[in-house]
């Protein structure tokens, strides 16, 4: 499993958790121990999605065009990308 | 779960008690006999320790007691 991959496996489980939290605060807004996860999941995420972006490009259009490129179309498409 | 609705009917065969209070108490099959049909009761999920984030993905939910596999037999544990 490739590095990239495995980033993406990193992304996708804490932005499950965070999804998850944000039901159950949903329903539970005062909950202390609900909101502390939900910040410490935010930061591993956003961690996550910062150094996936800074080696291997943009995951959302949030993160692209940050230098003078319009590099959204220029790196590999997802699905090719466990080929390379 | 031995659960069955059908208990329930049979065993309320006796006409409607007069005074709701006194009879709630009693259960017949799996209910408090003065139970009314048709009204949903979902207990309110409190907080517990949730799943750490790589297993809460596998069991696709962070929270151990939402975690009801499916089984065979069709009735959650």
């Amino acid at each position: 499993m490739s590095e990239s991959t495995m980033l993406l496996d990193t992304i996708r489980k804490y932005g499950f958790a965070l999804t998850e939290l944000n039901l159950y605060l949903d329903t539970h807004p005062k909950c202390t121990n609900a909101l502390s996860y939900f910040n410490k999941y935010k930061e591993l995420y956003k961690k996550a999605c910062d150094e996936y972006t800074s080696k291997y490009g943009p995951l959302t259009i949030d993160d692209a065009g940050a230098n003078d490129c319009w590099c959204w179309t220029s790196g590999p498409w997802p699905w090719e990308r466990e080929a390379n | 779960m031995d659960y069955s609705y059908f208990d329930v009917i049979k065993s309320r065969r006796q006409p409607p008690m007069a005074n709701h209070m006194m009879s709630n108490m009693e259960t017949s099959g799996r209910f408090p006999s003065a139970t009314p049909l048709a009204m949903a009761y979902v207990p309110f999920q409190t907080w517990e320790e949730p799943f750490d984030a790589s297993d809460a993905l596998q069991a696709g939910t962070l929270f151990p007691q939402l975690d009801l596999p499916f089984m065979e037999e069709g009735y959650a544990r």
